[in-house]
């Protein structure tokens, strides 16, 4: 018996991770799923894989699919399978199932001896179902749950690491027999989302070593072929797990004046701060001034916007004159648009992964946390499961992290977070207001929350200034009467303060 | 013009004798490793079996095809052009690509069959339907 795990890496992008880094080499892998949800591709790209990167030379046998139309498609991939099969790494063997199914229980095989021929490891056959061999004397006909058992004894005697791909006509609600005899069941799916398909790859089983367990997320994608993205519940290294805090000592300015006094001077570094508001109040203002901040330190920040495209972003911030393009152009800021619509929440999590790892910035932004709810609207438990493995995403990496929010209330709030029940996930929380004074509407900013520090919750005016962004104002020395001299301003019914004396009057007749 | 050309492409390939020659040949072209039996070849391909045997014969004489089968084997591997491919290969496949221009050459290569002499600039005779099994 083998001490050291010999597996065969599969090779397609994130499905290795999932497998504990590949497959037991010799099992019998049985690929199910109905028509369309990618077999036939994740079977080539398998044999492909490893016959171009693994040197493990491979024979894929087709029962209905030309061989020359896989070719075809194989190339939409950037799989080049002729080149392959000139080099002898490669074979494409177009055959009958009766052919095959006795071709596996004969000694002197054709099938096996090509096999052998060419030192394949693995083997790939397109579409299993109905191996049965129909034209045997019906008293000498197996059960097909025998007649697979036979074709799988016949792989294992070569040491082949075989893919089987059977169809589904319906997703079963008992193991079938081939799932029983296989020792790894991957099935495919494509799973109907309102108006929209996905695609999703679940390992039934797999013996011999551990896995991630539960459906994920997959793409096929032109010109690189399958990628798999970890569902976003399933657990990640210890290292995050480890990292759900933050670091008590490193400030993080927030680049708006007046804003980092009453926040004790900056973010903690590894914190999750929400801004909360009405559109319009000014968050995305404070966002564009958090990454110029970053600019003005040489950190590297990253905006990942689903609100605004990326121009739009840029024009919004030159109008408070903040221009991004060169530090886009230098590497120190990336903005990052992914278009909510329809929005894959394992494929947009992965992407978040890979820029953190390969951009490591120190600031992020997102705008907004409320789109990511809107996108996940029918299901409130996967947003706050993304919500979970985004914070503990961004701990991991140390990162000052500013989700957006938008409250819908105009005036005043009955609640920080609305109905998503997330903030106790939250490290700060920034309510910004707009609060009716006479015929205006003037903007309160309050501290509601700032973890393991002092927090006053005084609300503060703050106005943005055209070509200056936001500015937080002394609560005392204003061109108008000040909020100190109100009550009550998040109550939708702000009144005047009885305290108010002469020179309190000769404020008010400044507004 | 493509009856001529049909002609021209066809003095170059002696061994096209009969149309299930080059239905065989272009079954190959697609199929260029194939482990099946001739009877299996023969109903995919609408063939008599014994007419398909002959153009079987036809392409392994000339090495186009190497076939191998086992003693207990009921299929053979048939392997396609597995060295260099000649030269006409790709210009009769492209022919053969259009339904117009496979119906030409089999049409051609009926006449030829027949003994009937190619008439140059004429039209293509009328269409042909494959050999009853």
């Amino acid at each position: 018996m083998p001490t050291t795990r010999d597996v065969v890496k599969t090779g397609i992008a994130g499905l290795d991770t999932i497998l504990s880094d590949g497959i037991p080499r010799g099992n019998i892998i049985l690929l199910e799923g109905a028509i369309g949800t990618g077999k036939t591709t994740f079977g080539v790209e398998f044999v492909y894989h490893g016959a171009s990167k693994f040197d493990e030379p491979g024979i894929i046998v087709l029962f209905e699919v030309s061989p020359d139309k896989l070719i075809r498609d194989a190339a939409g991939f950037g799989w080049d399978l002729p080149a392959l099969e000139r080099d002898g790494r490669l074979k494409i063997i177009f055959t009958t199932r009766q052919v095959f199914a006795q071709e596996l229980q004969q000694a002197d095989s054709l099938l096996l001896e090509e096999a052998a021929k060419m030192g394949a490891r693995r083997l790939f056959v397109d579409g299993v179902a109905g191996l049965v061999d129909g034209s045997a004397p019906s008293g000498l006909r197996r059960e097909p749950r025998e007649e697979f058992h036979v074709l799988v004894e016949g792989l294992q005697r070569e040491n082949l690491t075989a893919l089987l791909s059977l169809e589904l006509t319906a997703e079963p609600s008992v193991g079938l027999p081939e799932e029983s005899i296989a020792d790894t069941v991957i099935r495919l799916r494509k799973e109907e989302q309102k108006r929209a398909s996905t695609r999703s790859l679940e390992i039934i089983k797999s013996r011999g070593q551990n896995f991630q367990m539960g459906r994920h997320s997959f793409r096929m994608i032109s010109d690189r072929g399958i990628e798999v993205y970890r569902r976003v519940q399933a657990p990640r290294k210890a290292s995050r797990e480890r990292a759900a805090a933050f670091d008590p000592a490193t400030r993080v300015t927030t680049g708006v004046p007046g804003l980092d006094p009453i926040v004790n001077g900056g973010y903690l570094l590894g914190s999750t701060t929400v801004i909360a508001g009405i559109s319009g109040a000014g968050k995305s203002v404070m966002a564009c001034q958090y990454i110029a901040e970053g600019i003005r330190l040489g950190e590297r920040s990253l905006m990942l916007t689903l609100d605004e495209q990326v121009p739009q972003v840029l024009r919004n911030a030159m109008s408070i004159g903040i221009d991004l393009q060169p530090a886009i152009d230098s590497g120190l800021v990336q903005v990052v648009y992914d278009p909510p619509q329809e929005i894959e929440v394992d494929q947009h999590f992965h992407r978040i992964e890979q820029l953190m790892a390969v951009f490591k910035p120190k600031r992020v932004v997102f705008d907004s946390l409320s789109t990511y709810a809107a996108s996940f609207a029918t299901d409130g438990q996967m947003f706050r499961d993304f919500f979970h493995a985004l914070v503990a995403l961004m701990k991991e990496h140390q990162v000052a992290a500013v989700y957006n929010n938008e409250n819908p209330e105009m005036l005043g709030m009955s609640s920080m977070m609305g109905a998503k029940g997330m903030s106790s996930l939250v490290d700060n929380i920034i309510l910004l207001n707009w609060i009716e004074l006479g015929n205006v509407f003037r903007v309160g900013l309050t501290v509601a929350k700032m973890r393991a520090n002092p927090c006053d919750r005084m609300t503060h005016e703050c106005e943005v200034v055209n070509g200056q962004g936001m500015r937080v104002l002394d609560r005392t020395m204003l061109p108008q009467l000040p909020f100190a001299r109100y009550t009550s301003l998040l109550s939708r019914a702000p009144e005047r303060s009885v305290l108010a004396g002469p020179s309190d009057e000769n404020a008010d007749n400044r507004r | 013009m493509e009856h001529e050309q049909v002609h021209r492409l066809l003095d170059r390939i002696a061994v096209l004798r009969d149309p299930c020659d080059l239905d065989l040949l272009l079954f190959f072209v697609r199929h260029p490793r194939a482990l099946l039996s001739s009877d299996q070849i023969a109903a995919l391909l609408g063939y008599a079996v014994k007419r398909l045997g002959d153009s079987l014969d036809v392409l392994v004489t000339v090495d186009l095809l190497s076939r191998t089968q086992k003693p207990n084997g009921v299929a053979r591997l048939y392997v396609f052009a597995d060295g260099v491919a000649p030269d006409w290969l790709s210009p009769l496949v492209e022919l053969a690509s259009t339904r117009a221009g496979r119906l030409a050459l089999r049409n051609a290569l009926d006449d030829r069959r027949k003994g009937v002499p190619p008439v140059r600039g004429g039209p293509a005779g009328p269409d042909q339907t494959p050999e009853a099994n």
